[in-house]
């Protein structure tokens, strides 16, 4: 009976640490807790690793973006003071990382390009989506997409999207319009207005 | 160049706009549980580093503190000690009750007769010799002070 009672409480305490919010959580992991960083870890795993693709375009850079930036989060702790959303703190890191591994990335294969005696190696080929949306998607500028996607893909508000991407919030409100501009004026889209 | 800012309501997308974004940005990459456990791995490392040490100072403060403790503890008795035993008292106050009085002398007296005054200290008169004249110089002073100083 005692170790099912000891079960049943571990398995209470699993489920108050994934209702602890994210500043709870932290509060925790400053205080030592390990389980606490897990909790975090797997909520926000994906969406990192998703963000991450979605700069380097390359899944296994994304995996190296996700390790790089755990690993950054790790080593401020203790004392971290969490005093924005997760996600518009963790999104300069993410983005920052990516952009890095992904130069690297370009860096080596034009090296290897060189070795080989290849004089020029053909940038790797992004295969295209038949999804019509996608294919919008890549024609918006990078800043536009960004934005479009962090605040109907990834939930932040204008005011986090500012601070994440450390811009001016009439910056992020007019970079969104020209977004939904493009996609309103576009006919494979147009229909998602009406 | 137009500086508008967009107003509030022009930057809202309709459900199925949003739907559709999602659908297309949502691409399920499978992460290996071997990066899962590198990543926690390194944060039981980070944490129990951390967790030693904070653990380590916490230690040692108590030690420290405790150690001043009982070092100031230990200097409040002794010089409570060396007051008393360098007689902070007045030389009359036969009974170190903090007056000095008849009762002194009674003290005194009774000494004398047992023998057992023996205290250099208990030689008010500074003849050399703790005896009844020792006894009256008290008794003399209390009542000298009873009367309100000096006669």
């Amino acid at each position: 009976m005692r170790i099912i009672s000891l079960q049943v409480d571990t398995e209470i305490q699993d489920r108050k640490s994934y209702e602890r919010s994210d500043l709870e959580l932290v509060a925790a992991m400053n205080g030592g807790d390990a389980v606490a960083f897990e909790v975090l870890y797997l909520r926000y795993r994906d969406w990192v690793v998703g963000l991450a693709s979605r700069f380097t375009g390359d899944e296994d850079l994304a995996m190296d973006v996700l390790q790089e930036t755990f690993l950054y989060l790790l080593k401020k702790f203790p004392g971290f003071a969490l005093t924005a959303s997760f996600k518009t703190f963790i999104y300069p890191a993410v983005k920052n990382l990516a952009i890095a591994a992904r130069s690297k990335a370009r860096r080596y294969q034009s090296t290897e390009a060189e070795m080989a005696g290849v004089e020029g190696t053909p940038a790797p080929v992004e295969s295209d989506s038949p999804d019509d949306l996608r294919q919008i998607l890549k024609r918006l500028s990078q800043e536009h997409r960004e934005v479009l996607l962090l605040r109907f893909v990834d939930g932040l508000d204008l005011a986090e999207i500012a601070r994440a991407m450390d811009i001016p919030l009439g910056t992020v409100k007019s970079r969104l319009h020209n977004a939904l501009g493009t996609l309103r004026a576009d006919p494979r889209t147009k229909q998602c207005f009406e | 160049m137009n500086n508008d800012v967009p107003q509030e309501e022009d930057l809202n997308a309709p459900p199925r706009l949003i739907e559709a974004l999602v659908q297309a940005s949502s691409e399920c990459i499978f992460v290996p549980p071997a990066i899962d456990r590198a990543i926690l791995k390194a944060s039981e490392r980070q944490f129990s580093h951390s967790g030693r040490g904070r653990a380590r100072r916490v230690w040692w403060w108590t030690r420290l503190t405790t150690a001043s403790a009982l070092v100031v503890a230990f200097a409040l008795v002794t010089f409570q000690w060396q007051r008393v035993a360098k007689g902070r008292f007045a030389r009359e106050d036969v009974n170190h009750d903090g007056q000095i009085d008849i009762l002194d002398a009674f003290a005194l007296a009774r000494q004398v007769k047992q023998g057992s005054a023996s205290d250099k200290r208990l030689d008010v008169n500074g003849d050399g010799v703790v005896d009844e004249r020792d006894v009256a110089t008290i008794a003399a002073h209390a009542v000298k002070l009873e009367r309100g100083g000096r006669s």
